[in-house]
């Protein structure tokens, strides 16, 4: 099963690196199909950690209490501050790695 | 953007004599250096999502995309890796090198489908970066440089996975230092600065939003659906704005 997976996501990957380089299709993106594209890595990253920082476990947290919550907040204002991602990575993750011990 | 329309301008010409091989290697080299701890993490959180040292190198070799191998091992250590989530959030993350791949799509259509193979397999975030930035400043376009920053890139990235499967299997336990918020946090970090038009804001709450409401309803594909409909709206609200 994880090879399967490992070898689509290599063809999906390749796939989309490639179609424009290949001579024979005849695509073109147009400005409104790049200006679509230009949202999909933001809307896509955003979708995937959005969950796991508000309903850590699968469920909503009760608590605003929570290390997930309280730590995502703080690597957006990092983030936002210092501009800095592996700053920020490294600092959430310590104060992330402090508070689950502490809440 | 400004810079990629900049380029676009740049006349095609294939002719580069000099140092592409030092430059390119040079000029590579600070992105491949940041990368360094991705690839940690890449590749010991592979361990943990129940990969094998193997399939975790395998997966850097072949796959070469930060983002979406984070993703994918995110959805398989989450338990809802089903086979058609984790290829579709690939498509969505990869999505973006048709943006790269049209830039240099005038230039490269000239080259033997060798050079264009090995081109897009080497085809990143970082090495587009550097490639566009030396187009714009020679004026041309140098495959050579092109495959040269590519090459380094891949070989440091899969030094770094490499490293993260030995600290991975060296260090058995750091699981509970919470994985998937490394995951998260990786992403969080990567969005904020992307985040500078009001469309793009709007976009990205909407597609987080979604994806907790969708996680919630356990509706089936939510995450593609959150996406595509935040960048929908996205894309809906900067037609409106510019043009």
């Amino acid at each position: 099963m994880i090879w399967l997976i490992l070898i689509l996501m290599a063809l999906v990957t390749f796939s989309f690196r490639y179609a424009l380089f290949s001579g024979y299709l005849r695509l073109d993106i147009s400005p409104g199909q790049k200006r679509f594209l230009a949202f999909s890595a933001p809307c896509v990253l955003t979708a995937m950690a959005a969950p796991i920082v508000i309903m850590p476990g699968g469920e909503l947290s009760s608590t605003i209490l929570n290390p997930y919550l309280l730590c995502g907040l703080l690597a957006i204002g990092l983030i936002l501050v210092t501009r800095h991602m592996l700053l920020t990575v490294i600092i959430s993750l310590a104060v992330f790695a402090l508070a689950t011990q502490v809440l | 953007m400004a810079k990629i329309s900049d380029t676009l301008k740049v006349k095609p010409s294939g002719t580069c004599i000099g140092s592409a091989l030092r430059a390119a290697t040079l000029d590579i080299m600070p992105l491949a250096v940041a990368v360094f701890p991705w690839g940690i993490l890449c590749g010991s959180l592979a361990l943990q999502s129940g990969l094998s040292p193997i399939q975790a190198q395998f997966m850097s070799l072949v796959v070469f995309a930060g983002a979406a191998q984070l993703a994918a091992l995110g959805l398989i250590s989450g338990g809802s890796g089903n086979l058609a989530a984790i290829v579709g959030s690939t498509a969505v993350v990869s999505a973006r090198h048709l943006l790269y791949s049209a830039v240099f799509r005038p230039d490269v259509l000239a080259l033997s489908l060798r050079w264009r193979l090995a081109l897009a397999f080497l085809l990143t975030d970082e090495m587009f970066a550097v490639t566009s930035a030396h187009k714009l400043r020679t004026g041309c376009f140098s495959p050579l440089y092109a495959l040269t920053a590519g090459l380094t890139f891949y070989i440091v990235w899969n030094a770094a996975t490499l490293t993260g499967i030995l600290l991975g299997s060296l260090f058995t336990g750091i699981e509970h230092l919470g994985f998937d918020f490394a995951i998260a946090v990786t992403f969080i970090a990567m969005v904020v600065p992307a985040v500078n038009t009001r469309p793009m804001l709007i976009a990205v709450l909407i597609s987080g939003l979604l994806a907790v409401m969708f996680q919630l309803l356990q509706v089936q594909q939510g995450l593609l659906l959150a996406s595509l409909i935040g960048m929908s709206v996205g894309y809906l609200l900067s037609r409106n704005r510019e043009v």
